[in-house]
């Protein structure tokens, strides 16, 4: 008897395995413009280099979601002729006050935001400072693989390397984002990157009394990527914490409205290196006012991150 | 009770064993295509049939080299991509632009946001496949 059911209930199982198989990676929220019924047939198992025979009969689009990470942010703000403001930063030493996996994931965030700042900086001593928190707050959350030993002793033997330090905080952020999303913590990858846009924003706004004005111009157009960042983390379980990070960066939505946008029509042409270059598309313009309101309301939304 | 349990346990073991599959396709086949590129941080990646369709929107920031990859498993053909500008103009088609190789370098001179549109062909055989699809970006300054 308990056999039986054990074998009816089988074609059921692998029916809807074969459906969640099709949610590998980010999520799957939206099938624009297919039907979608029930899967109920089987999938054989996929071999080791990611393919299987399927016969999965509806089509999908599947929709990925993605926001520029704070490296490019902390680029931007180095070539706009900013300098290097350490006191800005969130202490290292604050890092074992963050005791909820929540906290943990906002700070692993906002350090690494840090982080990328003072590696484009070449600030390699701070740099190795918050990888350290990182590969502590890591651990916290169970990811700590993702900066092994190995990885430490290759970053403490390129100190003085940028270009390998880049690389290494690069892979370990992707890493990172890739292991939340294997071990169903979206969420947790959420908070990661929405606090990680939020500490990026913070750094680029200080001093803007010294500004230049192509760093006022930079700060306009994160207008998109908070536009990016947003979507990402609203296609996450919305968690108490993901959700409460979220409500509090509407002020920051707010702030950005006094941002005008004029658009331009694309075009697109070929370098002689075959690189392709998109022209056209929008640009943008802010007051000072406004730039101030942006930068008051990413100070206030940080300030409740570091808590 | 006992035999929902075990159906929910056996679902997450098949969803895992699939992304985990997927992962390791990715960084075997994939990621070595970014080298020089600082690599985005998020990792998108997905289990496809033909005729299945992917989209990302993403920001692009006006200063910085980019390079898009659309890696997918041989199995699926020849997978194309396009890259829409924001009110879905198409700026870029792999198919005329860059028919041999599943990357593409580009720059753009205003930051904003592209659609990328990946599209999986149509199969006619009676034995479908399904294999890993991934989209990365990388960029350097």
């Amino acid at each position: 008897m308990r056999f039986n059911q054990r074998i009816q209930a089988l074609p059921v199982l692998i029916g809807l395995g074969a459906f969640l198989a099709t949610g590998c990676g980010g999520s799957q929220d939206e099938h624009a413009g297919h039907d979608h019924g029930t899967e109920t047939e089987v999938v054989e198992g996929m071999d080791a280099d990611g393919m299987a025979v399927t016969s999965r009969q509806n089509t999908l689009t599947k929709i990925f979601h993605a926001a520029p990470s704070p490296m490019e942010t902390a680029s931007l703000i180095k070539r706009s002729g900013a300098s290097f403001h350490g006191d800005a930063l969130n202490g290292a030493d604050r890092a074992s006050d963050y005791t909820t996996s929540d906290a943990q994931a906002i700070n692993l965030g906002i350090y690494g935001a840090d982080l990328s700042y003072a590696t484009i900086f070449e600030e390699n001593s701070t740099s190795l400072e918050y990888l350290a928190v990182i590969k502590s707050l890591s651990a916290e959350l169970g990811v700590d693989d993702v900066l092994s030993g190995e990885v430490m002793d290759e970053v403490e033997a390129n100190r003085n390397d940028r270009d390998m330090l880049i690389d290494i905080v690069s892979d370990t952020f992707y890493e990172l984002n890739e292991r939340l999303k294997f071990n169903g913590q979206e969420d947790l990858a959420g908070l990661v990157v929405a606090s990680g846009w939020v500490e990026g924003m913070y750094l680029a706004t200080r001093h803007l009394d010294e500004a230049p004005e192509e760093l006022k111009a930079r700060i306009a157009e994160q207008k998109l990527v908070l536009d990016d960042v947003m979507r990402l983390c609203k296609s996450y379980e919305q968690t108490e914490a993901l959700a409460a990070l979220l409500s509090s960066m509407g002020s920051i939505e707010a702030a950005y409205e006094g941002v005008a946008t004029t658009e331009g029509e694309g075009s697109t042409s070929r370098e002689e290196s075959g690189s392709f270059v998109i022209g056209g598309g929008p640009t943008f313009s802010a007051d000072d006012a406004t730039i101030q309101a942006i930068a008051s309301a990413v100070e206030a939304v940080r300030s409740g991150c570091i808590q | 009770m006992k035999h929902t349990l075990i159906l929910l346990l056996a679902f997450g073991l098949f969803a895992t064993t699939a992304d985990a599959q997927c992962r390791s396709f990715t960084k075997k086949n994939c990621l070595s295509s970014l080298d020089g590129y600082i690599q985005n941080d998020n990792y998108n990646s997905a289990i496809l049939i033909p005729g299945d369709e992917a989209e990302l929107m993403l920001t692009f920031l006006a200063g910085q080299d980019y390079r898009l990859i659309v890696c997918s498993h041989p199995v699926l053909g020849e997978v194309a991509y396009e890259i829409n500008d924001a009110r879905g103009k198409r700026l870029f088609d792999s198919s005329k632009n860059e028919p041999d190789v599943n990357y593409v370098d580009f720059k753009v001179e205003t930051t904003q946001q592209l659609q990328i549109h990946v599209q999986v062909p149509e199969s006619k055989t009676a034995i479908m496949h399904e294999g890993c699809v991934t989209v990365l970006v990388g960029s350097k300054s």
